[in-house]
């Protein structure tokens, strides 16, 4: 895809994200044939629409896509949704004797008679596995954010398909959670850069003790303190895509873009004050969102032992990206 | 003198690497260290100039340098892979590899041609070593009001007052002046730089110690130093501008270099750590998010730099996330090295001792990281100014 086709594809997609006419990006995204764009050009069209989603705030299944990308490695017969781990947790369930357990988390799924779950297996290491959705119970969950369309879902599955295991099965996990991170990462660091403006427009007019309050230094420098991690998530997920440890810079790049989300969050809210609190001011909507998609595929303090564990593994610190 | 990998004018940086580190690997003997310490100031610049004079001549240091002093041209990226791979296996030590590419640049694009040409392929070669007389004991993060003055007396101008916190000056033979050419209160607009001699009669160099015991930086006296107009650089009372490309100039290949310094030594720390202590793994985790976040953002200003894009606003972003992740690195340190940094006198000790003093002033040098809140709140993000 060259300049000219990316930057038709960005506006494209922001203007379907814009369009407020219609309820279901989702619907949208398939009229355009955004899956087509996602095969064909995995980086540009999860880089532009997941950009574009975190700058209007708005949300899709598209993430089931990104996820199901790879899904051709492990030979699922038909379309499927992929079920998360909750947070805190490697895998979405456990094998037991004769069945197996599931606890975890699905986002804005899409029709499907088939779900992929990464099982742990005793004995034999991760297995993905296809199970029937039918035979789970799936609770729509509200949360922080109602708009992420998140559903539990638990269950005990008796017949299962298991489609991949041993490196098989690590490699399509690594490759799969890598991709959805990298997506997910845009979308926050997009919505981060929105937070911060609204914060910056704020202080820039509002006026106190006679003065714009954007000429506080105690202001300005939280202000640049935001924008400072946003920049640095930003740059590591840009970069992530040209590393040559896919898995490792994009769990970085989660890291970062998790630190961010704590640095911009705290201090753009209370730069708004008590605009930043109101269900009234747009500002909070931006807030919950990050919150919710910081806390799935590695927060940043779990990453920061899963990483920090497997550097002390390798016993080196790896360049993620060259000159 | 044959000059290795000859063909590399037109290569990649990646071709040019693979040469590079063929190289480093087949003459580790003469590049390591002959100190397992932190080594003292003096070995430390003596191990120094003998690396740059077998790169200089070996060609390696000449790369990416025009050719007009004395380099060999190719992509100036080639200077910070370079250093990258030197710093990168604990070859050099960053702050001393620093010095050709804090003033390199700004002499060659300040000084009158035939000055550049005489003098910079000695400093590429490690034949001698430059210092930078900008802070004063009443001009730091206020740069613009310094006091140091130069006079113009005939062909010669004269300069007086006092530089704090030269780097190396007393191992230096020139050093790059900022003084008030124009009267006094005439601000940033009043000053000029010049390229002085460090053994000009009038000049007096007092080391200072750091508080790692390391005889870095010094105080130097000017009294009424003579020096020639031909070393003028750039114009009278444009002395400002060659600060700030000087300033931005740092951002370029010796934040690379840097970083890959930090990585070098959280590679160690992870060797050093014990695998399954928790806090351990945190700090470990955290550390290397911190070092790749900027190196990600590096990464698009050393393509700036290279193409001559200066950009010293955007660049104070990347002096934030530096000094954060230096800080990061040895913070890191003093909880894997339990007890060592505080209580041990090993080689080992003294070198994170030092490092880890270092990394304190990370914040400070090179412009605080308030000032550089400053200059990004203005610049960037385009809040209204302080009344």
């Amino acid at each position: 895809m060259d300049a000219y086709e990316r930057k038709l594809l960005d506006e494209t997609l922001l203007g379907l994200a814009e369009d407020q006419r219609y309820d279901d990006l989702t619907v949208s995204l398939d009229q355009f044939g955004w899956r087509d764009v996602l095969a064909a050009e995995p980086r540009a069209a999860i880089t532009s629409l997941f950009g574009a989603q975190g700058r209007t705030g708005r949300w899709s299944s598209a993430l089931q896509d990104v996820l199901a990308l790879g899904i051709d490695t492990i030979g699922v017969g038909g379309p499927t949704n992929v079920l998360l781990p909750r947070p805190n947790r490697s895998v979405a369930a456990t094998e037991l004797r004769d069945g197996i357990t599931v606890d975890g988390v699905l986002l804005a799924p899409r029709d499907s008679s088939i779900l992929t779950v990464l099982v742990e297996s005793s004995g034999a290491g991760k297995q993905a596995v296809a199970v029937d959705p039918d035979d789970l119970v799936m609770t729509l969950r509200f949360g922080l954010d109602p708009g992420l369309g998140v559903r539990e879902v638990t269950g005990y599955a008796h017949e299962s398909t298991v489609l991949a295991e041993g490196v098989t099965a690590d490699l399509w996990w690594e490759q799969t959670q890598a991709r959805a991170r990298l997506a997910i990462c845009h979308q926050v660091v997009a919505s981060l850069f929105v937070m911060i403006e609204l914060a910056r427009s704020h202080v820039s007019e509002r006026e106190q003790f006679g003065r714009l309050v954007g000429t506080f230094q105690a202001v300005r420098h939280k202000l640049v303190e935001a924008h400072v991690a946003a920049t640095a998530a930003d740059s590591c997920t840009e970069t992530a895509w040209e590393s040559a440890d896919l898995p490792l810079a994009s769990a970085t790049a989660k890291l970062a873009t998790g630190k961010a989300v704590a640095v911009v969050s705290a201090h753009t809210q209370q730069l708004l004050a008590g605009l930043g609190f109101t269900a009234e001011h747009p500002f909070h909507r931006f807030m919950k969102r990050v919150l919710v998609l910081e806390r799935l595929l590695g927060s940043s303090t779990e990453l920061a032992s899963e990483l920090g564990g497997q550097l002390l593994e390798r016993g080196e610190a790896p360049r993620l990206v060259e000159l | 003198m044959a000059v290795s990998g000859n063909d590399l004018g037109t290569a990649t940086t990646a071709r040019f690497r693979a040469s590079l580190v063929g190289w480093i690997e087949a003459h580790l003997p003469q590049l390591e260290p002959p100190y397992e310490d932190h080594g003292t100031t003096e070995e430390l610049l003596s191990h120094q100039r003998a690396v740059q004079r077998l790169l200089f001549d070996e060609g390696w240091m000449r790369w990416g340098w025009p050719e007009a002093v004395g380099g060999l041209g190719g992509s100036p990226l080639f200077r910070a892979v370079l250093g990258e791979e030197l710093t990168g296996r604990g070859l050099v030590h960053s702050a001393a590899f620093s010095m050709t590419e804090v003033l390199g640049p700004a002499v060659i694009e300040h000084a009158a041609p035939a000055l550049a040409a005489e003098v910079v392929p000695p400093m590429l070669r490690g034949d001698e070593s430059w210092c930078q007389g900008f802070s004063e004991p009443e001009a730091g993060s206020d740069l613009g009001s310094l006091r140091t003055t130069a006079e113009r007396d005939g062909d010669e101008w004269v300069i007086r007052g006092q530089k704090l916190w030269t780097s190396w000056a007393h191992h230096a033979a020139r050093c790059i002046v900022l003084a008030r050419s124009e009267g006094p209160g005439s601000g940033s607009k009043g000053i000029s730089a010049f390229f002085v001699d460090m053994n000009s009669p009038g000049i007096t160099v007092r080391p200072l110690e750091t508080m790692a015991g390391v005889d870095e930086f010094c105080e130097t006296f000017f009294d009424d130093v003579r020096v020639p107009a031909g070393r003028l650089l750039g114009r009278q009372g444009a002395g400002w501008q060659v600060a700030q490309h000087i300033l931005a100039c740092e951002r370029g290949p010796i934040f690379w270099q840097r970083a890959s310094w930090l990585l070098f030594h959280l590679g160690e720390l992870a060797r050093m750590a014990d695998a399954t202590d928790a806090t351990a793994q945190r700090l470990i985790g955290q550390a290397f998010a911190d070092v790749s976040a900027l190196r990600a953002r590096s990464r698009s200003t050393q393509l700036q730099v290279a193409g001559g894009d200066l950009r010293p606003a955007e660049s104070s972003v990347d002096k934030i996330l530096i000094a954060a992740a230096d800080q990061a690195v040895f913070d890191a340190a003093r909880y894997i090295l339990p007890g060592v940094i505080e209580l041990d006198d090993t080689p080992v000790a003294d070198r994170f001792r030092k490092e880890w003093a270092y990394s304190r002033a990370a914040t400070i040098y090179g412009g605080t990281s308030e000032i550089q809140r400053d200059i990004v709140a203005s610049r960037l993000l385009n809040l209204p100014r302080v009344p």
